[in-house]
Parts: structure tokens; C-alpha cells; sequence
């Protein structure tokens, strides 16, 4: 039914390649009668910040260590119960945190923003009305550029430039707990008034695949810069979609809200979903002879699990928010040097980043560029590694893909497959902290900001450890063994058996020795390797000896007869004897290049013998 | 206990005859008029502190059946204070408080049903300070329902009474008269003297009104200078804790000892606390008192020098009293410092204040109250602000905009009043299927029940004047009026303009609240007409929309319409933003020339 209703809608823009699998990939649909519309998809994407107190309280904010073991409503201060005289105070490091997501996204920061109360009644929104801004956000503008895949195993994209209409600031809510009870629920504030930044786009997202690359880059850049951890799975950051079908030189089609998408596929399922519904709606319209039909605005919910959405309410009975200044807070003004000093506390801009790891002397693939700065943490971890690398051996052509081949397969791969990730999430990898309430003039804020600049740059040596307790093995370790690799001075296996050994992982018929993978992170990879014998041998010599001692062996005589039957893949058999005879020591690149010399030598030898 | 409060009201005798001064001070008692006194008297001694503690509570519950000025009061008993000299500025001043601020432990219900005599698990940050430097609580008091009126008929505990009904003092009258709202249970409080300070609060002017009906200085300083946290907010763009004392110099005391900046306020002023060793030393206070006004005393230098603090000059001009303790005779000259002070200053008669319904007695006392200026130095010009016609409409558009938000908070879910409401219909929920119907059912009947009329009647104007389809031409073009008039006052205060502004403080005399008494009514069923009301505020939100310091000064005693009795009246000064200085000594001024000098009014007192 469900493959049915896809197949009806035919990718036609011009241009553009169809995508196999999601027909709406392309963002243009081909409804009955021939008449073509246009997919747009806006996003609304909500991202707490990390910090470790609230927007607008002293509790502890979602993320922090103490909220990590809070039970329900632990982390509530009295302005976030909503108790009668309690006041709001502006969290300045919310603030430095939403001035960096603006630059790092190329917005533009407003010197005055104001922050408004949006009235709405429910049991998790104590005190009636959430604090955000509306009129006047505290950043305009910016825009983020996509790589939308496009092949079957998504190696290959296409970039799209997203355009952002604001960043805004605002509080979070509590959360409900429906019991069985039908007369009772339960309230934990725990979340409420944790700082969130809601990022608006234009509707210049042209299908689901699109939705979903913008969600999976603003979780990259917002984690680069440490803003938000950008955990769609625990809520950290959650994403309205905004979906209308315009029709090819007609005028904006009416668009339907869906609220409070929980993961990067069910936003592009929702896109989907929606977009079908609404095509279906038109032609169906279309088939009354209603060619002015309009989908009626509203706001929808979709579920992930039977994949329907479902009307929350429409245009008619919207709800009147009756929006109005917060009088209890003055406008916030950010001055130059604060967003001055915004703008030092950021990391490298994370595509000019990922242009830097394909070009020389890195020389990455694209692909593994993204995944290198997809990872969060992942472009640090890899930048260390590969100096460490180097600090073994003149630079190669390969020796960057090396390191990052070791860092994927053998890092992320594993803490992958244990569910974790290089960066804890919410440990914050983002500056200092503090309350501030002096907002009289731009001079407190800059004096302040210069301090934790100051404070922020004394207190993050580059030694330090920052990645996950879960990866036991440093980014000096991985570079040393990937350098050694890249090398030749040992072979893959060692080299996978070091980084096993450091993982604390048992071999093959052993039990794991805890105090054997101590020594090794202690002693560092290079003794590691030679304590255990695992360097290769590439002296010419030795490895001559060790080849022509693999032709003379009974066993050789097979292979040696295909050889000569001109079968070439032999070669490879006969080098094995060959690593095999050195007893797993012989570089094999040095094998194989000997070895053909060998072999002929061999075949004479028979021949003429 | 609202049957207990008709009880007593009938019950209520006059308890003395007439002194036969005619300034107001119809009471002898010997307990001290006001905290300058007080400190004088106490010197250091905790035993003086705490006996003197005790009588004040004694003299609040002999009040109290008359005057229902009080939610939650102190027990004698209770009251064993901290050992060791008192130290503090203001140790040992009895202090009372609107139920509007929080304070740990006691009633903090803003008088309304829906909190239910709550009580936080805080204390707001002015009554903080106050207790603090020493002040001791006597209790919480009475007011309009989160201070909207200018009755105090509007309260969940009843009405309050005003003390100087004539029907409480003399056997001739009947008359049972309002003591002005919202802080009415405060300004009948130091009126009556069971409290020498009391915090209220001054939204469109709920501190300097009660103050004028009551006869005692009620002080709104500059929006910013003293915070509001704690305090349950009304309209948080204009609500502005206020001070109402006995005399100029002990408003000030308060000020200097509760203002400055408040880290958990983001909206006060910046500027940094008072430090205590800038302010006069209980000793000083005592020598000053004793020295005649005017003769130099010698106080701890950092005091004389003292940039910030506002009272050090104003305790040294104090005006003496008949029964206090000063070295003064009561036709002493005006003391230099004053005159000093007030020379040259220009003050601004407002031509908007002049209405057609102003009583003949209130013009008289408000020309009065220029000549007296003027004698004192300043330079009394006529000035004009039209923007001012605008101020009460702008002001009844944007109060309940912003308490229709404010009040968004009280829904039965984490603290006071949960009413259940009426059994759940079929098939209620909301779209996703999830059962809202008990929550709104709870959320429409607790706030149905919690809240008074004259709440309700503001949330729903607050909530319609936001709404989509008003709030251009009501919300927007009030926050226009507002703008213009801060304009045209910042024009009025600026170069060239004037210092200080002198108008009434009330447009009318109090009114008759005996119905409302004998009925035990609250909650406004006995207010036939909650317009008349709105106009109680027309001479005071000017200060309020323009964040403009502001005070009223108690100057004389008016008749009551023909019949013998007589009631307080006040002026109004207004002063720049931030220029409480000028404005305290102009008070200074007024309160040195007028025959009403905020006498005790303490029929209830023990007899020795």
C-alpha cells in the first residue's frame, strides 16, 4: 500500500538526478493531470545549550554533571517552579553560547534583542508563559551548506545552501508523565527553563533527504562548537518541520506544521508522509474539478512507529499566545567585544575544516572528510593523531588516509558498536560559566567576557585528556600505531593487535590481560610493539632468504607450477609462504616485491634442472 | 473570621478624648513616634530592644480588631531576638509588610483566595535587608488582592480600616473611612503606630495614596532602585516596593538600608549598596536628635562624607515632635542643610493635576504646600505636560496586560488553592488523544474560586487588550502613550526644566466604608462602582509610567464635608529618575512647615 502511494509520485526536476528509494528525494512531485509542484521543507530546530545552569535560573541545566544524577525535579530553583515573586536572571554563558552558534553559522548578532512571553496553560509550563523572543531574536540571518547524498551508499552528495531566518533564545518546558490514571499526571521540572536555541529556516529545503542532511549537519556544527550535544534520541535537540506543495508558477502553497520530531529518520519520514498527504489531497481536489484547492493550514503530529500523522489543531482554532515584552527582564543588549570574544572561543569552521582534511598533505577523500568531522570530537582526535604520526616518520602521501582509516575502523568503529561516542555528551567541552545581572551597560559584559576569555584559554591545555573515558587509547597512541603501519615497520595484524591490546580486548583463546593492557598504555605503542616482536623486517637480505627458503619448501611446488603456467595470481600464495617462513616478521610489501625475482629464479632453476 | 472582623468593628469604641492640640496628635503614649526615636532610645541594649519589640506587638493586637490591618502577626511571646548589643542602623525598628512580599514562614498571600494563605519558603530581598540591619517583624499586612484597588476592599481577609475614621475616635461620628489601597493594611498600621516602617508596594500608586488618606510618608523611589524579588508581582514593569514611615528621615533610613543593586532582580539600577559605615551610627542618630536642627553635630566622618545615603542630612533636619525627644522648640527655623538643599530648585505646578473635582480643602493645602517651597528657597513655576491626560487610560491597558500574565502562574498545580471542579464529561482530551479535560477542568475552577472579582475583571481586560485581534490599538498604542509621556518627562525633569513636581496625592477624600465593614465584606461585592475607584489613581501613575521617584507628605488636617471630623491630606513631589535626593529633602521641606507632622494616632495603646 504504502510502496503503492510512493510510486505514484515521480521525481521530474530537471537537473537534478532522480534518487532511487524515496521518490521525493528530488523535491519536485507529479501530481494527476500532469501538473508539477514543489516540495519546501522548513525546519525549526529546538537544541539545548550546554551549560550548567539554566537560561534563567542557578539550577543545574539538562547536561550537567549534577542533572546527570538528579531524580525528578531536583534541579528547580524557585523561578523555575514559577513561585509566586521569584525573577528571572539572564545566564550570560547561555547568552556567549547562542552569540557562538550565530557566528558559526553566519548569522548576524543583534545589539538589542528582547525577550517576550508566549502565553500558553499546561501542567509543565509553570508559570503560564515560556520566555523566548519573537519580535526581536538575538540573531538574524545565516545560513548552513548541506551535503545531501545522493549515491547508494551515500559516498557520493550534492551540496545545497540552506538559508536561516533567526536564532532564538528561550526556555525549555517541564515534562508530563500521563499515568494511568486518567485524573492524574505527573510533572518533573526538571527541564524547565533549560536555555534552548531555536534555529528558523527559510523553506529552502527541497525534500526529506535534504531535511534530514540539514538536521545531521546542524548536530555537527552545533557539537563542533560545543554548544549542544545535538542527542535527537535523548531530546537534547528536537525539530519542527514546516511542509507545503507549491505549484510550478503558482502562488506558495499553505504549509502544515509537524511538531516535535525525535530523530533525523522520522523527520524524513514526516516529509515524506506529508508530502504524499498533501498530494494526495490536491489530486484528489483535482478530481472534483477543484483546481484552487488549498491544503488547509494546520499542525500536525506524526508517529514514528505507524508512520501517520495525526491533526493537532488548525488554523481556526490556533492558539492566541498573546505575546508581550517579559517586564521582568530589560532588553539584552550584546556589544562588540562580547561577540568579539564570542568569536575567539570558536573552533575552526567546520567546513573549511573538512575542505583543510582533503587537501595536501592531508588528502582525504570527502567522504571520509564528513565522517571525520561528523564524529564529535572526530577532527581534534584525528588532528592529534596524525601529528603524533608524523612525529614517527617523514610525511607520506597516505599517511593521512592511514591515520583515518585506524581512527574509523578501529576507534569509531568500536565505540560505535558499544554506543559511544569520542565526546561524552553533556560533559560540555564549552568555557566557563556564570550568572550575570548587570545589564546596564555593554562595558560589564565586555570586562566579563575578556575574564572568561582569559580564564577559558589558561584552562585548556592541549595535554589534558578531553575525549571519553569510554576510548581508553589516545590520539597519540592510534597516530603512533597508524604511523607505524603506514610505515611498514609492522604489518596491519600487529598494528590491530596493539590497539586490541590497548582497548583491553582478549584474543583469539585468551582471556583478556588487564594488566598487560596497562603496561602497553603506560609504555606506549612503539615499546608495545617491540616488547611483543611485532616490527616487520625490510632488510633486503633476510627477506630474500626468507622468500627463497619459501620456493624450496616441498609445499611451493603447486603454486610454483601455476606460476609457470603464467596463472600470476600464484604470486600471492607464494608470498605468504614467504611471510609465513619469517614467521609473521617479513614487511610483506618487501615480499611481494622480492619475491616475483625469487620465484623466476626458481622456475629457471627447475627448468634447467 | 471575616464575621470576627464585623464583631469587632461594631464593637470598636472611641477610647480617648480630643487632645486639644490641633496638629493631629490626639494620643500621648510613651512609646517612641518614630524609628529615629526608637534608635535613639534603644541606644544598644538588646533588653530595651526586645521589651520595646513587645509593646509594639501588644499595641498591633489591641489595634487590631478595629483596623483588620493585619494577616499574620507576631506573638509577644515569640519574640526573644538575638542576644548580644544591637548594632544594626535599624535595630530594634518594629517593621510590617504588605502580604504581597514574600518572608519565610509567614502569611505571603497578596490577600487573594488562590494562594490560600501561602506561605513561601523564601524571603524577598527588601524586607531581607530591613531585618537585616536589624528591623524586627511585627507582621504582614492587609491590602487589595495582588494590590489592585485603592480601598483595600478588595482583599480575601476583608476590608482594612483607616485609624483615623472619625468613627473609631470620637463617640460624635460614625463615620468608618478606607485607609486607601492596595497598601492599606500598611499605611493604618504606621498610622496607628503598631509598626514605625512598613514595605508596600506602588504600582499606579498603592503606597503614596493610603499614605495621603492615612496621614503617614509613603515613599515610591525610582522603578529599579529597591528590588522585587519576592515580591508577587502585579504589573512587573511598574510595581515599585515602597517605604511608608513616620517622618522624611526614617522613609530614608529604609530606603538606604534596602536599596542598591540585587543580583536576583535584573531589573534595579545599577548601583552598588550602601555601605553600613556610610550611614550614621545608632549613637549619631541619638546626638543629632539631641541637638537642635541646624547646629552642626559631629557624626563619623564616613557619614557626613557619605556620597550615596540619602537619610544622614535628613535625620539632622528632622522635624522635632511635640511628644518625642528633640532639643528643638516646634517653631524652630527651617535648618540650613534644608534650606540649603532646596534653594534655587524649581518646582513644577502641574496644570494636569488641576481637576474640576479637587476639593476646595485640597487646592488650599496644595498652595500652601508651593508657598512653603518658596519660602524655603525654591522657584514655584506653572508647567504643563499634556501626555499626563493619557497616563490612567495607558495605565489601565498596560497593569492588566501585564497581571493577566503574571497571574497566569496561579493554576492549582504546585502551590496554594487546587479546586477539583465538576465531575469530567465524556470523550474530553485534546487531539493527540491525551486527557486535558481534568487539567482545564482544575486549571477554570481554581482560578474561578481563587481569584476576586476585581482580579478577574483585570486578567480578563489583560488577557483581551494582548489578544491578536486588540493589541494595536489597546497594548501597542498604550505602550506609545507611555513613551511619550517618559519622553515628555525626561523633557520636563531635563535642561532648563524643572527639579521637582508638587501635586495632590489624592484626588478625593476617603471614602465611607462602613457598609463594607458592618457587612464583613471583601472581595469588592461592596464596591458599587470599580470606575470611581480607577480615578483614585489619576494624580500618582504618572511617576509610575515614567519610573519617576515619587512621595507623598502628610501637611494638614481637612474637614469632612461639614461634619467636624477631620482627615489627613497629602502632597505629592515627583523628582527625576534617580534624584531621590532633592525629592527627600523637598519632603523634608514640607514636613518642617506643615501643622500635621504625622502625629500618633494610638487610641488602643495600654494604659500605664
Amino acid at each position: 500500500m504504502r510502496g503503492a502511494a510512493r510510486a505514484a509520485v515521480r521525481a521530474v526536476r530537471p537537473g537534478v538526478a532522480p534518487v532511487r528509494g524515496a521518490a521525493s528525494a528530488s523535491g519536485v512531485l507529479e501530481g494527476s493531470g500532469g501538473r508539477i509542484w514543489d516540495l519546501c521543507v522548513g525546519l525549526e530546530v529546538h537544541a539545548q545549550i550546554l551549560s550548567s545552569s539554566k537560561l534563567f535560573s542557578g539550577a543545574p541545566s539538562a547536561g550537567s554533571t549534577e542533572a546527570a544524577w538528579a531524580g525528578p525535579n531536583d534541579c528547580v530553583a524557585l523561578f523555575d517552579a514559577a513561585l509566586p515573586g521569584a525573577l528571572p536572571v539572564v545566564n550570560r554563558h547561555c547568552v556567549l553560547q547562542a552569540v557562538r552558534a550565530g557566528l558559526m553559522l553566519g548569522g548576524e548578532v543583534q545589539p538589542v534583542s528582547v525577550f517576550e512571553r508566549k502565553h500558553y496553560f499546561y501542567a509543565d509550563l509553570p508559570s503560564g508563559y515560556q520566555i523566548t523572543q519573537n519580535r526581536m531574536p538575538i540573531v538574524r540571518g545565516g545560513q548552513l551548506t548541506l551535503e545531501v547524498p545522493t549515491g547508494k551508499k551515500g559516498r557520493d552528495f550534492r551540496r545545497e545552501v540552506v538559508r536561516l531566518d533567526r536564532i532564538q533564545l528561550e526556555q525549555d518546558s517541564g515534562k508530563s508523565s500521563h499515568t494511568l490514571d486518567p485524573e492524574r499526571s505527573l510533572v518533573d521540572l526538571g527541564r524547565a527553563g533549560v536555555a534552548l536555541i531555536e534555529v528558523v529556516t527559510f523553506p529552502d529545503l527541497t525534500s526529506a533527504e535534504s531535511a534530514a542532511a540539514f538536521l545531521r549537519k546542524m548536530q555537527a556544527v552545533l557539537r563542533h562548537g560545543g554548544v549542544c550535544d545535538g542527542n535527537m534520541e535523548l531530546g537534547s535537540m528536537r525539530c519542527d518541520v514546516n511542509v507545503s506543495l507549491t505549484e510550478r508558477g503558482g502562488e506558495a502553497g499553505e504549509r502544515v506544521e509537524m511538531k516535535n520530531l525525535a530523530s533525523v529518520r522520522a523527520v524524513a519520514r514526516a516529509v515524506e508522509h506529508e508530502a504524499q498527504r498533501q498530494l494526495e489531497m490536491l489530486d484528489a481536489a483535482a478530481g472534483r474539478g477543484d483546481t484552487v484547492f488549498r491544503v488547509p493550514r494546520e499542525t500536525r503530529s506524526f508517529d514514528m512507529g505507524s508512520g501517520q500523522s495525526a491533526r493537532l489543531r488548525g488554523k481556526e482554532d490556533a492558539p492566541d499566545y498573546r505575546f508581550l515584552p517579559d517586564p521582568d527582564l530589560a532588553p539584552l543588549r550584546v556589544g562588540k567585544a562580547f561577540v568579539d570574544r564570542a568569536r575567539a572561543t570558536l573552533p575552526e569552521d567546520l567546513d573549511a575544516l573538512r575542505q583543510r582534511l582533503t587537501e595536501a598533505p592531508i588528502g582525504l577523500s570527502e567522504y571520509d572528510a564528513g565522517v571525520i568531522v561528523g564524529a564529535p570530537g572526530g577532527a581534534r582526535f584525528f588532528e592529534q593523531a596524525l601529528l603524533a604520526a608524523r612525529s614517527l616518520q617523514p610525511e607520506t602521501a597516505s599517511l593521512g588516509k592511514t591515520v583515518c582509516g585506524w581512527l574509523t575502523t578501529e576507534v569509531l568503529g568500536r565505540l560505535n558498536d558499544a554506543g559511544a561516542a569520542l565526546i561524552d555528551t553533556g560533559a560540555g567541552s564549552a568555557g566557563g560559566e556564570g550568572q550575570v545581572a548587570f545589564r546596564e551597560s555593554d562595558a560589564g559584559w565586555d570586562a566579563e567576557a575578556e575574564a572568561e576569555a582569559a580564564s577559558a584559554s589558561a584552562a585548556s591545555p592541549a595535554a589534558a585528556r578531553w575525549w571519553s573515558d569510554k576510548c581508553p587509547i589516545s590520539p597519540e597512541q592510534l597516530g603512533h600505531v597508524a604511523g607505524l603501519v603506514d610505515a611498514g615497520e609492522i604489518s596491519g595484524a600487529a598494528g590491530k593487535r596493539v590497539v586490541a591490546l590497548l582497548f583491553g580486548e582478549a584474543r583469539r583463546g585468551q582471556a583478556a590481560d588487564a594488566a598487560e593492557a596497562a603496561a602497553a598504555r603506560a609504555s606506549g605503542v612503539v615499546a608495545t610493539v617491540d616488547r611483543l616482536g611485532l616490527r616487520q623486517v625490510s632488510d633486503d637480505a633476510l627477506v630474500r632468504a626468507w622468500c627463497e627458503a619459501a620456493v624450496k619448501d616441498p609445499s611451493a611446488a603447486a603454486a610454483l607450477d601455476k606460476l609457470a603456467k603464467g596463472r600470476d595470481r600464484a604470486m600471492g600464495a607464494l608470498v605468504g609462504m614467504a611471510i609465513k617462513q619469517s614467521g609473521g616478521k617479513a614487511n610483506p610489501s618487501r615480499v611481494a616485491q622480492l619475491m616475483p625475482e625469487v620465484a623466476a629464479a626458481a622456475l629457471e632453476a627447475r627448468a634447467s634442472g | 473570621m471575616r464575621a470576627a472582623v464585623i464583631a469587632r468593628c461594631r464593637g470598636a469604641a472611641p477610647l480617648a478624648a480630643r487632645s486639644a492640640r490641633d496638629d493631629g496628635c490626639r494620643f500621648v503614649s510613651s512609646l517612641p513616634n518614630d524609628a529615629c526615636e526608637l534608635i535613639a532610645t534603644v541606644g544598644e541594649s538588646e533588653q530595651a530592644a526586645g521589651d520595646m519589640f513587645r509593646r509594639f506587638v501588644r499595641r498591633a493586637r489591641a489595634a487590631e480588631p478595629s483596623l483588620n490591618a493585619y494577616v499574620d502577626l507576631a506573638k509577644e511571646e515569640e519574640e526573644d531576638g538575638p542576644t548580644g548589643p544591637v548594632t544594626g542602623l535599624l535595630g530594634g525598628v518594629p517593621l510590617g509588610a504588605k502580604a504581597s512580599f514574600c518572608v519565610e514562614g509567614t502569611v505571603s498571600d497578596a490577600c487573594s483566595d488562590v494562594l490560600d494563605r501561602y506561605r513561601p519558603p523564601y524571603t524577598a530581598t527588601a524586607p531581607a535587608r530591613l531585618l537585616e540591619s536589624g528591623c524586627r517583624l511585627v507582621g504582614k499586612h492587609n491590602q487589595d488582592e495582588f494590590a489592585m484597588g485603592a480601598a483595600n476592599l478588595y482583599s480575601a481577609a476583608g476590608p482594612a480600616v483607616n485609624p483615623h475614621s472619625p468613627g473609631l475616635l470620637d463617640a460624635r461620628h460614625k463615620a468608618i473611612l478606607t485607609p486607601g489601597g492596595s497598601s492599606g493594611g500598611s499605611a493604618a498600621a504606621v498610622a496607628a503606630g503598631s509598626c514605625l516602617v512598613a514595605l508596600g508596594s506602588d504600582t499606579g500608586g498603592s503606597v503614596r495614596l493610603p499614605a495621603a488618606y492615612c496621614g503617614v510618608v509613603g515613599l515610591k523611589p525610582t522603578y529599579g532602585r529597591l528590588s522585587r524579588h519576592g515580591l508577587i508581582a502585579f504589573a512587573s514593569s511598574l510595581d515599585t516596593p515602597g517605604v511608608l514611615a513616620r517622618c522624611v528621615a526614617d522613609a530614608a533610613l529604609a530606603l538606604d538600608a534596602a536599596a542598591g543593586t540585587d543580583p536576583l532582580d535584573d531589573t534595579t539600577v545599577r548601583q552598588s549598596r550602601i555601605a553600613p559605615e556610610a550611614l550614621p551610627t545608632r549613637a549619631d542618630i541619638a546626638r543629632m536628635l539631641d541637638s537642635p536642627a541646624g547646629q552642626p553635630v559631629s557624626v563619623s566622618s564616613a557619614a557626613a562624607a557619605a556620597p550615596g545615603a540619602f537619610s544622614p542630612a535628613l535625620v539632622h533636619a528632622r522635624r522635632p515632635t511635640a511628644a518625642g525627644r528633640s532639643a528643638a522648640g516646634p517653631d524652630a527655623p527651617l535648618p540650613e542643610g534644608l534650606r540649603a538643599a532646596i534653594a534655587g530648585k524649581r518646582v513644577g505646578i502641574l496644570a494636569e493635576c488641576h481637576v474640576a473635582e479637587l476639593p476646595e480643602a485640597a487646592l488650599r493645602s496644595w498652595q500652601e504646600g508651593a508657598r512653603w517651597l518658596e519660602d524655603a528657597g525654591a522657584v514655584v513655576v506653572p508647567v504643563s505636560v499634556p501626555e499626563v491626560r493619557t497616563a490612567l487610560p495607558a495605565y489601565y491597558v498596560l497593569a492588566p496586560a501585564e497581571a493577566a500574565s503574571n497571574l497566569s502562574r496561579f493554576d492549582g498545580v504546585r502551590y496554594g488553592l487546587r479546586a477539583e471542579g465538576a465531575a469530567p464529561a465524556e470523550g474530553e482530551g485534546d487531539a493527540a488523544g491525551r486527557s486535558t479535560g481534568g487539567l482545564e477542568r482544575m486549571y477554570t475552577a481554581t482560578r474561578s474560586e481563587g481569584f476576586g472579582p476585581e482580579v478577574q475583571r483585570r486578567i480578563l481586560a489583560g488577557n483581551f487588550v494582548l489578544s491578536a485581534e486588540a493589541k494595536s490599538s489597546y497594548y501597542d498604542a498604550a505602550v506609545a502613550a507611555r513613551r511619550a509621556l517618559r519622553l515628555a518627562m525626561e523633557g520636563l525633569f531635563g535642561q532648563g526644566g524643572v527639579d521637582l513636581v508638587l501635586t495632590p496625592t489624592a484626588p478625593d477624600m476617603p471614602a465611607d466604608i462602613t457598609a463594607a465593614v458592618k457587612a464583613g465584606q471583601s472581595s469588592g461585592a461592596a464596591v458599587a462602582d470599580p470606575l470611581a475607584q480607577y480615578l483614585g489613581d489619576v494624580m500618582t501613575v504618572a511617576a509610575n509610567l515614567a519610573d519617576l521617584p515619587a512621595v507623598s507628605v502628610p501637611v494638614g488636617m481637612t474637614e469632612l464635608s461639614g461634619s467636624g471630623a477631620s482627615l489627613p491630606t497629602g502632597l505629592q513631589l515627583m523628582a527625576a529618575r534617580q534624584d531621590e535626593r532633592t525629592l527627600l529633602h523637598a519632603a523634608a521641606v514640607l514636613e518642617w512647615y506643615a501643622p500635621f507632622a504625622t502625629r500618633a494616632v494610638w487610641p488602643w495603646d495600654e494604659r500605664a
